[in-house]
């Protein structure tokens, strides 16, 4: 009868324990990343959802460490934590996650360094280079854009780097990418002219048009002395209305 | 007789007989006395806008320009935030075939991948779901979200790149 009694105990106890030891873990969780620099209006959801998601409380902190990591060195941390969403909103299992923002990580800390020592040091020109150096971009292309890029405004730089970006998932050529992105920047061209740039640029890729051609169709003779200031694309029909269209 | 005197002349001697008692003041007198007199207090801040608050009954008068004022600022500047987020916002169309599809949602960076945000409505004759969303200029990536469980790339996207998980997310650039 003692016997049962104890075991019974036991068992109501290890109920119990289970539950508390579990709360306990996300506490920590959400205590650490405060702790780091996040606001609880970050923590809170990313527990929600990754509890949601089924991770277990050490899965959560393995996928959130990049971020902490970074907010402790002062990085933008922006970039991860929009990893994190993506991937618990595409329900990733947790390890697949914590290597994809482990890799963010590491291009954050390239891009950061970059953009600080070529004068750039903008949250927004991080993000996009931190995508760029993801997609593949070198960072010798990367610096050289960004030294460039010294005393322009910073979204300009980022729309650059965007676009250098799209040029190349288009299988353009990192030379010809690298030359146009420049030729951007000297050229002084608004947002929507870059756009038209890529658009174009892309275009004419698919069509079979090297790099050196597409310039010389882009810029004419001008060609990158950086006394052009884009007329010709500036006069150009582009920026139609943009339809997504599935298979 | 004195009685008889004039006016004129007994001020005359009265005045004459003053100038001749009048003593003459040290030349440090004016100094010992500010000296002496205690500090004037600062003004408080009460007392410097009563300065140019009006002295009669006419109070209202800069309540009601100050209230005007105000009013006219919040109007301006709410007619300027919406023509200004209406100029920068594009409308942006998305377009998915899906003939055998029951629902199909587009989630993004725009939308910070939330789902159940923007529904595609569909399919059309043609087995077509479409979208219009209005967004800033800006660099984004997308996926469609056919019945709630397959992500689909859009193969006319101006170009893709690897999510890390496995997909292609399309690229929108605004």
């Amino acid at each position: 009868m003692k016997t049962t009694l104890t075991r019974a105990l036991s068992l109501m106890m290890a109920m119990i324990s289970v539950p508390i030891l579990y709360a306990s873990d996300w506490t920590e969780v959400s205590r650490n990343a405060e702790r780091a620099g996040l606001s609880s209006e970050q923590v809170e959801p990313f527990v929600q959802k990754a509890r949601t998601a089924g991770y277990t409380a050490d899965q959560a902190a393995q996928v959130l460490q990049p971020a902490l990591q970074a907010c402790k060195q002062g990085l933008p941390a922006r970039s991860i934590l929009d990893k994190i969403q993506e991937g618990l909103v595409k329900r990733v299992p947790a390890e697949t996650l914590a290597q994809a923002c482990h890799k963010r990580y590491r291009h954050l800390e390239r891009a950061t360094s970059l953009a600080n020592t070529t004068g750039q040091p903008s949250g927004g020109v991080i993000y996009s280079a931190t995508l760029a150096l993801e997609s593949g971009m070198s960072e010798q292309t990367l610096e050289k854009v960004l030294t460039e890029s010294r005393g322009r405004r910073p979204g300009q730089v980022q729309a650059v780097i965007e676009a250098g970006e799209s040029m190349m998932l288009n299988g353009m050529n990192e030379n010809a990418v690298s030359t146009l992105m420049i030729d951007c920047l000297q050229r002084n061209l608004r947002r929507s002219e870059v756009l038209r740039t890529v658009r174009y640029s892309c275009q004419q890729h698919r069509s079979g048009m090297n790099g050196d051609t597409i310039r010389q169709s882009l810029w004419g003779q001008g060609q990158c002395d950086g006394t052009g200031n884009g007329q010709r694309l500036r006069d150009g029909s582009g920026g139609r209305q943009r339809q997504a269209m599935g298979p | 007789m004195k009685q008889n005197e004039p006016s004129g002349l007994v001020e005359e001697g009265v005045v004459k007989r003053i100038r001749e008692s009048r003593v003459t003041a040290p030349a440090d007198f004016l100094s010992r006395v500010m000296q002496r007199l205690p500090d004037r207090p600062e003004p408080t801040w009460s007392e410097r806008v009563q300065i140019c608050w009006p002295s009669d009954r006419r109070w209202w008068t800069p309540v009601l320009a100050g209230a005007a004022a105000a009013i006219l600022l919040g109007i301006g500047s709410m007619f300027w935030q919406q023509s200004s987020s209406a100029l920068d916002s594009i409308q942006v169309t998305f377009e998915m075939r899906a003939p055998g599809a029951k629902s199909v949602e587009l989630a993004g960076s725009f939308n910070n991948w939330q789902r159940g945000k923007v529904l595609l409505h569909g399919p059309d004759a043609t087995g077509n779901w479409t979208a219009t969303v209005s967004l800033p200029p800006g660099h984004y990536e997308y996926l469609f979200l056919e019945d709630g469980e397959i992500w689909v790339t859009d193969p006319l996207a101006l170009a893709h790149r690897a999510d890390g998980f496995g997909n292609q997310n399309a690229i929108l650039e605004l």
